[in-house]
């Protein structure tokens, strides 16, 4: 039997979907180790995610260009204009053939969506901590260069 | 977005506390006592959102200090084994300036030897006898500086301790006040993290003062024990005090107002008492005594000599003797018990008397047993001396006066014409028995002689003797000078020492070739030891012995020299005269025949020469004369203990100083032995002590006994010094160790501050990369 050129094509999109679904829960996992870590400011914790955040970007880029090439030969099947396909129409073209690539689209923007909500908190919290520690390096680093404080130092009361 | 803001702000709030943890730290970094901070973050506690556990970002826990309590503690116990050996050293090292300073008493001691040494080539010159009183008083009053300093010493050691006392009592009261705001802060949920640093940093101080015990309640507060007693409670301190006693000598820790003692034995505190119990009091007692010593030698000497003015007349001793009983009699006092500062011994002291017109010397011989002999024998045995007269005065101070015409010494010198009597060879006819008394002669035995004006009969009258048969020679001189037939016939009798006892000699009142003497018989002569016809001639020249030179034997040695031979000294062809010692051992034998020339010197003792002039001995007629030889003319050191004619006075470092006598009069200087002003003998036994051992300091000389001292003392310096070296390495290393765990590195601080900058910075921006991702896919979502 003879499969038409779209049909392998949307098997294919399942397959690149599902493994687009397990990088989000591995970005998902991600965050969640990284949050405490930025907002207890555990530096050690934050560069060693930053470490596994890098692994997984580099897994990310080919991924995307894989999607890309999937939704152009798509388009090309179907005798679309490139770039006027996005998964909702596919799931509605791809009509009784569509039914999992619906189910894969529902899980995979409650995924995104956890993820893009993960990484603003996160992100935030990184931008803060290092807008700090810049601004206080900024000051110690200056303060102690042109210091002509005594050495010998005084015991400073931090509840006073 | 109100969650997401929260959360941002929390992570802010935690941030901005990191960073004031890591200020605080930067602030306090030479800080001492000071304990690095932390902060201890955790996550906050979650809410439910829509169904789901949602996260809510981060709590901040405590800040807390980075501490090892048993280091805390190891480096308090080492302060105070530190503190002690700072203490102890300290008041060694002020003692060790003292005693070993420049121009101390090592020079000034070398000083007073080398001034004896120029009087030595001298001894008339009046400048040097100042001279050697200036340099005896500038030793003296450096050895009292010098124990003056001592005292000095342990009172500027007493104000420390007081010092430091008050400085204990601050800390105690600190303690307290911490120990009030730690319960408070604790108790209120806040860290006392500055609080308790400088709690430790307060009990390191205390234990660098004194030994302390610490305890720390369950409620944080410490308690803290000196000397087995409380100083510092949860919320009240104890005052430690300090009580010297009147003269400053001893002192006594308390600790609130308690009769108690507190026996402190660590810390400066305990190294100070340490050392004013013990290294301090050492060393006056080793300055005492080593001028004690020097006292006693140099006074053994000097009380010996006799100045260039002659022989004493009068003499008061400067130490008093004490009636211990109190019933003015002192024959019931021991001379050795009667409270004189320096102790009087078993043996013998010379005393000469003098005819100060004639030079003639008269040596008495007192002996001393130091368990028996009391005041009033010593005071008995002195009256007993011709010409002499002692008593006691009111003060207990002994008085020696010389009759007129007369006076007295205590020198070892040699008596120059020692054949007074004329028995060895004299121009008088002398006739002497062959051996010292007691004779076998009882009243009623005769004696016949034929002298210068021709035959004597004597009869020995009833109670002549104490005992017949038992005659002294001076009882039958006595009998005979009583005889007027004796005298009237030209003779005189003499009782003449002999080894101990006296011979009886006959002699003629003339002298010349013309004068003899003859026993022609009697009952006596056997007793006598006489047999009839012996006899003697006079001569027109005498034997005169006369000696020179000094005794250079140390033992007080008696000899009596006999004619051995009848002849002319210097013609006879042999003419051997033989020295016996008191045992009547011969212990030297010379020829004064063909082979001597009169006048010229012969070795009789050691050091003692002696010279003979041509006149006639003859053994018949029993030639002899008798030598005193004197080692040492007091070994009793009854003249020291008495102070009579010592160069110094006192009796320790504190009451040295050269005698007032002297100090008054220099010429009064016991320069020599004789009482010639060009005698110089007793300068050089002075000098002789600079190289010469003494028994007081173990056979060391005056200097190196001087040179122990200092050297205990730098010793125990050296030893504390290096003790505190190893202590202080300790403490340094422990102290080390505290700021690995509980110091701040200012670079470290910065550093981790930069590293948790650019982690940040990395993490932003790979979530940048994460968003966009996300967001390219959900456009096509």
């Amino acid at each position: 039997v003879k499969t038409a050129p779209h049909e392998t094509l949307l098997r294919q999109l399942e397959a690149h979907l599902q493994e687009e679904l397990g990088a989000q829960e591995r970005l998902r996992s991600l965050l969640a180790d990284q949050e405490p870590a930025l907002a207890e400011g555990r530096a050690p914790d934050v560069v060693a995610c930053a470490a596994r955040f890098e692994a997984e970007l580099a897994l990310a880029r080919p991924r995307t260009e894989r999607r890309r090439i999937l939704l152009a030969a798509l388009e090309r099947a179907w005798r679309m204009e490139p770039g006027a396909l996005d998964l909702g129409r596919i799931v509605e073209r791809a009509g009784e053939d569509g039914a999992r690539l619906a189910r894969q689209r529902t899980e995979l923007r409650r995924s995104v969506a956890d993820v893009q909500r993960r990484a603003r908190r996160c992100a935030r919290a990184a931008a803060g901590q290092s807008a700090v520690l810049s601004q206080a390096l900024e000051l110690l680093v200056g303060a102690r260069a042109g210091s002509d404080a005594d050495p010998s130092g005084c015991l400073v009361d931090r509840e006073a | 977005v109100g969650l997401s803001t929260e959360i941002g702000l929390r992570s802010l709030l935690a941030a901005r506390a990191g960073l004031e943890t890591v200020g605080h730290n930067l602030a306090n970094v030479n800080t001492p006592g000071y304990s690095r901070q932390s902060l201890v973050a955790s996550s906050a506690a979650p809410i439910r959102l829509r169904g789901l556990l949602q996260g809510t970002g981060v709590s901040i826990g405590l800040v807390r200090r980075t501490v090892d309590a048993l280091l805390q503690a190891r480096i308090a116990a080492q302060s105070t084994s530190v503190g002690r050996a700072e203490g102890k050293l300290s008041l060694l090292e002020g003692l060790q300036a003292a005693y070993a300073g420049p121009g101390g008493v090592p020079q000034l001691l070398q000083g007073f030897f080398g001034s004896l040494s120029a009087l030595s080539t001298s001894p008339g010159e009046a400048a040097l006898h100042a001279n050697v009183v200036q340099s005896g008083r500038a030793l003296a009053d450096q050895v009292r500086e010098l124990r003056a300093q001592s005292a000095g010493l342990a009172e500027d050691a007493l104000d420390e301790m007081r010092g430091h006392v008050d400085q204990v009592n601050l800390l105690a009261q600190e303690l307290v006040d911490l120990n009030r705001r730690i319960g408070s802060l604790e108790h209120g949920g806040s860290p006392a993290n500055d609080q308790r640093d400088r709690r430790d940093q307060a009990l390191v101080e205390l234990a660098r003062l004194v030994d302390v015990q610490v305890a720390e309640d369950e409620r944080g507060a410490v308690r803290v024990q000196i000397g087995g007693r409380l100083l510092v409670g949860s919320d009240q301190a104890w005052e430690l005090g300090l009580s010297v006693s009147g003269d400053g000598k001893s002192f006594q820790f308390h600790v609130g107002g308690s009769s108690q003692i507190a026996a402190l034995a660590g810390g400066k505190l305990g190294g100070l008492a340490a050392a004013l119990a013990g290294g301090l009091p050492d060393a006056s007692q080793q300055l005492d005594a080593w001028a004690r010593a020097l006292i006693l030698e140099v006074n053994r000497v000097h009380s010996t000599g006799v100045s260039a003015q002659g022989p004493f007349t009068r003499l008061v001793g400067s130490n008093a003797l004490q009636d211990v009983d109190g019933d003015g009699d002192w024959h019931d006092v021991l001379l050795s018990g009667a409270g004189l500062p320096f102790e009087v011994q078993s043996g013998e002291l010379f005393v000469n008397v003098t005819e100060l017109a004639s030079g003639e010397l008269e040596r008495h011989r007192i002996s001393i047993d130091a368990s028996t002999t009391s005041v009033g024998a010593f005071l008995d045995a002195l009256n007993a001396v011709n010409a002499l007269s002692a008593h006691v005065d009111g003060q207990g101070r002994l008085h020696l006066t010389a009759a007129a015409g007369f006076g007295f010494d205590f020198s070892s010198r040699l008596d120059e014409h020692p054949d007074e009597a004329g028995t060895f060879g004299g121009t008088r006819a002398s006739l002497a028995t062959y051996a010292a008394g007691p004779f076998g002669v009882a009243s009623g035995d005769t004696l016949q002689l034929n002298g210068p004006a021709g035959p004597i009969s004597v009869t020995f009258p009833a109670g002549a003797f104490a005992q017949n048969g038992q005659a002294s020679a001076q009882e039958l001189a006595a009998a005979l000078n009583a005889d007027a037939g004796f005298s009237a016939g030209g003779l005189v009798a003499l009782a003449v020492p002999s080894s101990g006892a006296n011979r009886l000699v006959i002699q003629t009142q003339a002298a010349g070739v013309a004068a003899s003497v003859t026993v022609t018989g009697g009952s006596a002569l056997a007793g006598l030891g006489w047999s009839a016809g012996a006899g003697a001639a006079g001569s027109a020249a005498a034997v005169d012995v006369k000696l020179s030179g000094s005794y250079a034997g140390t033992t007080s040695a008696r000899l009596v020299f006999r004619a051995m031979e009848d002849g002319v000294v210097g013609g006879a062809a042999s003419l051997l005269v033989r020295a016996f010692d008191e045992s009547g051992k011969q212990v030297g034998e010379f020829d004064l025949g063909a082979g001597y020339q009169p006048g010229s010197s012969v070795e009789v003792a050691p050091g003692v020469k002696a010279s003979f002039g041509a006149g006639a001995l003859s053994a018949a007629s029993g030639d002899f004369f008798q030598l005193d030889l004197v080692g040492d003319s007091d070994t009793t050191d009854a003249l020291v203990a008495l102070g009579l004619n010592g160069f110094l006075a006192g009796i320790d470092a504190q009451t040295i100083d050269v005698d007032a006598r002297l100090q008054a009069a220099p010429e009064l200087l016991a320069v020599g032995l004789s009482g010639d002003g060009a005698d110089a003998a007793n300068v050089l036994r002075l000098l002789q002590l600079d190289v010469q051992g003494s028994d007081e300091l173990s056979g060391l000389t005056l200097g190196e006994g001087y040179g122990e001292l200092v050297g205990i003392i730098a010793l125990e310096v050296q030893s504390e010094s290096a003790a505190l070296d190893a202590e202080q390495f300790l403490l340094e290393s422990l102290q080390g160790q505290r700021e690995q765990i509980s110091g701040v590195n200012q670079d470290e601080e910065l550093v981790r501050m930069i590293e948790h900058e650019q982690a940040f910075a990395a993490a932003a921006q790979y979530l940048r990369v994460v968003n966009e991702i996300s967001g390219e896919l959900m456009n096509i979502l």
